[in-house]
C-alpha cells in the first residue's frame, strides 16, 4: 500500500487552471463556469500544488506556531482562489494578531472523507508536528479503501459508488464505526503533541447525528456546528462561495482567537 | 451511537469455570498429544471490573504495562499463570521488584482492529510504558454492520455472505490494518511507550510480518515460529510449553529495559 494515492501523486509541485484536469468528475470544469452564476473569471486563478500535492506551501518551511488545518473540497478551496478560502483566511488573521512566522499547511484533498483526512494528519505529523488543527469534516459516509489494488480509493456515497462495496459502506452502523477509527487515529495524534483542535463539519444536508457523534466521543475535538453560514457559489457552481468561505473563517476565529 | 468501549462488559466481575473455546465438549476431544494436562477443576476464568482476565484497572502501578493479544494472550484453555504475559510480567518483577499490576486488554478471538480499539480506550487509565503483543493474523477483522456492537470476522468464523468479498480481499486487509496500527502507533508516541510485538504463525502470515515490520518500526517487532509441543484444556489453542518459550523469547528482547 502506498503512502500517498496516485490522485496525489498526480499533481506534486504542478499547476493546473482548472480543477477537472485533477481528475475529480464533474467539479470546476469549463462547462460549470459557463452554465452557472459565479463571482470569478475563468482565469482569475489556478490551483498550484506543493511538493506532496496539497494545495498549500511547502512542508519543509520553519513555522513559529505550526497549524494544519484538515478537510474535504471545501477546506482546499474548489472553485475558489486559495486566499479566499476559509483556513486561508483564518491563517490570515492568526498572522495578524500573532506577527509571526506562520505557512499555510492545509491537508484537505477534494472528494475525500475522514479516513483520508486521519491517514494524511498521521503520515504528516511527523514533519508538521502542529500544535493547532482546524478542520471542516465533510459527511460520514465518505469511506477510504483498498480493494482489488494497492491504491486508495474514496466511496462517495453520491459518488465513486461500486457495487461490490455499496451495501456495506451505506450501512449506518458500518459507517461510525469505521469514522470512530479514523477520529481515535486523530484523537490520539493530538495527544501526542498537546494540540488544540477546533472543528465544524460542513452542514448542506441536516444530519444531527453525525454532529452529537463527535461531540459526545471526542470532547478534544472541540466541535461546533457550522449553522446560519451562507451559501453562494465558487466559480464551479458546485462549491460554496467566498461569503460562505468567509462566513466560515469568521465562525473558527469566534472560537479560537482567544488562543493566539 | 456504536458501543466503542468494550463488548464483555456483560462478564465484568464473573468467574467462570469454561470459556469458549474451552468448553466441556472440546475437553473432551483426543489429541496427538496425548492425556489432556487439565482437569476440568485446575482452573476457571475471573474477569474484572471491565471483563478482561486480569486485574482491576483501579491499581496503581509503578511501571504501567499493557498486554494485547487475542486467546493466546488471553490465555483460552489455560490458567493465567501458565500464559506467556502473566510469565512475562512474573519476571519484570522479579527483576524490578517493583508493584506492577497484571493489565492484559486481550480478548479471545480479537482482531488487531479490537486490540487498537481496547488500547485507544484505556490508555487515559492506563498510560502504558511499555506494551507487550501478540498479533493475531490481519485477516481478522472488526466492524459494525447493522447493529452497533462490533463484530469479529475470521477466516474460519464470523463469516457474512454480504462482507466476505471485501473482507477476505489482501488489499482491504492490510488497508484496515494499516488504520488500526495508525491507532497503535500514536498512543505509544503519546506516552513514550515501549512496545515490542510478535505475531502468531500458523499458515500465511509471513506477509502480515513484512507488512508490521517495514511500516511501524516503533512496534519492534519480531518473528517467532514455536512448534505445538502440548495442548491447552480446549485442544485447541497451544499448551503451557509454547508459552513458557514465547515469555523467553519476549524476555530475551526486553530485559534490558528492566
Amino acid at each position: 500500500m502506498d503512502e500517498l494515492n496516485i490522485f496525489i501523486k498526480n499533481r506534486m509541485n504542478k499547476s493546473f487552471p482548472w480543477s477537472h484536469m485533477l481528475g475529480i468528475v464533474d467539479a470546476n470544469y469549463v462547462d460549470n463556469y459557463e452554465s452557472n452564476k459565479h463571482n470569478y473569471n475563468s482565469h482569475d486563478f489556478g490551483y498550484k500544488f506543493n511538493d506532496y500535492g496539497f494545495r498549500c506551501d511547502n512542508f519543509n518551511q520553519e513555522s513559529d506556531i505550526s497549524i494544519v488545518f484538515l478537510g474535504c473540497s471545501i477546506t482546499e478551496g474548489y472553485g475558489l482562489p486559495v486566499e479566499t478560502v476559509w483556513a486561508h483566511q483564518l491563517l490570515s488573521k492568526i498572522r495578524q494578531k500573532t506577527n509571526k512566522n506562520i505557512p499555510y499547511w492545509n491537508l484537505a484533498i477534494a472528494g475525500c472523507g475522514i479516513d483520508t483526512q486521519a491517514r494524511h494528519l498521521y503520515l504528516f505529523n511527523k514533519i508538521l508536528k502542529p500544535k493547532f488543527v482546524f478542520a471542516l469534516f465533510p459527511r460520514f459516509e465518505r469511506r477510504e479503501y483498498c480493494f482489488q489494488g494497492t491504491d486508495q480509493k474514496t466511496w462517495g456515497g453520491t459518488y465513486n459508488n461500486f457495487a461490490k462495496v455499496d451495501h456495506v459502506f451505506i450501512d449506518d452502523q458500518f459507517k461510525y464505526y469505521q469514522t470512530a477509527r479514523s477520529f481515535m487515529i486523530i484523537d490520539s495524534i493530538l495527544k501526542q503533541n498537546n494540540t488544540q483542535m477546533y472543528c465544524s463539519k460542513w452542514k448542506f444536508f441536516e444530519n444531527t447525528e453525525e454532529e452529537l457523534f463527535i461531540q459526545e466521543n471526542f470532547p478534544n475535538f472541540n466541535f461546533f456546528p457550522n449553522d446560519n453560514i451562507p451559501l453562494d457559489d465558487a466559480r464551479d457552481g458546485k462549491h460554496p462561495g467566498p461569503l460562505y468561505q468567509t462566513a466560515t473563517a469568521n465562525l473558527f476565529w469566534d472560537k479560537i482567537n482567544h488562543l493566539f | 451511537m456504536i458501543n466503542l468501549q468494550t463488548q464483555i462488559i456483560q462478564r465484568a466481575n464473573t468467574t467462570s469455570q469454561w470459556n469458549d473455546p474451552d468448553t466441556p465438549e472440546n475437553y473432551k476431544n483426543k489429541t496427538k498429544f496425548g492425556q489432556n494436562l487439565y482437569s476440568p477443576d485446575d482452573f476457571n476464568y475471573k474477569f474484572n471490573d471491565y471483563g478482561f482476565r486480569c486485574d482491576n484497572f483501579n491499581q496503581e502501578s509503578d511501571i504501567p504495562i499493557v498486554f494485547l493479544g487475542c486467546n493466546h494472550t488471553e490465555g483460552t484453555g489455560l490458567p493465567m499463570e501458565h500464559v506467556w504475559a502473566y510469565q512475562l510480567i512474573k519476571k519484570i518483577r522479579n527483576k524490578t521488584s517493583k508493584n506492577i499490576p497484571y493489565w492484559n486488554l486481550a480478548i479471545g478471538g480479537a482482531s488487531v482492529d479490537t486490540l487498537a480499539r481496547h488500547l485507544y480506550w484505556f490508555n487515559e487509565i492506563h498510560k502504558p510504558k511499555f506494551v507487550f503483543a501478540l498479533f493475531p493474523g490481519l485477516f481478522r477483522r472488526e466492524y459494525c454492520l447493522k447493529t452497533n456492537n462490533p463484530n469479529t470476522w475470521g477466516l474460519i468464523y464470523g463469516q457474512r455472505p454480504e462482507i466476505n468479498e471485501l473482507f477476505i480481499d489482501n488489499n482491504f486487509k492490510y488497508h484496515q490494518s494499516n488504520r488500526s496500527f495508525m491507532i497503535i502507533d500514536s498512543i505509544i508516541k503519546q506516552n513514550n511507550t515501549q512496545m515490542h510485538c510478535s505475531m502468531w504463525r500458523y499458515t500465511s502470515e509471513e506477509d502480515d510480518e513484512t507488512f508490521l515490520r517495514n511500516n511501524f518500526l516503533d512496534f519492534n517487532f519480531f518473528p517467532h515460529t514455536i512448534a505445538f509441543r502440548d495442548r491447552a484444556r480446549d485442544t485447541v489453542h497451544h499448551g503451557p510449553t509454547y508459552h513458557i518459550e514465547l515469555a523467553n523469547l519476549f524476555w530475551d528482547r526486553i530485559c534490558h529495559h528492566f
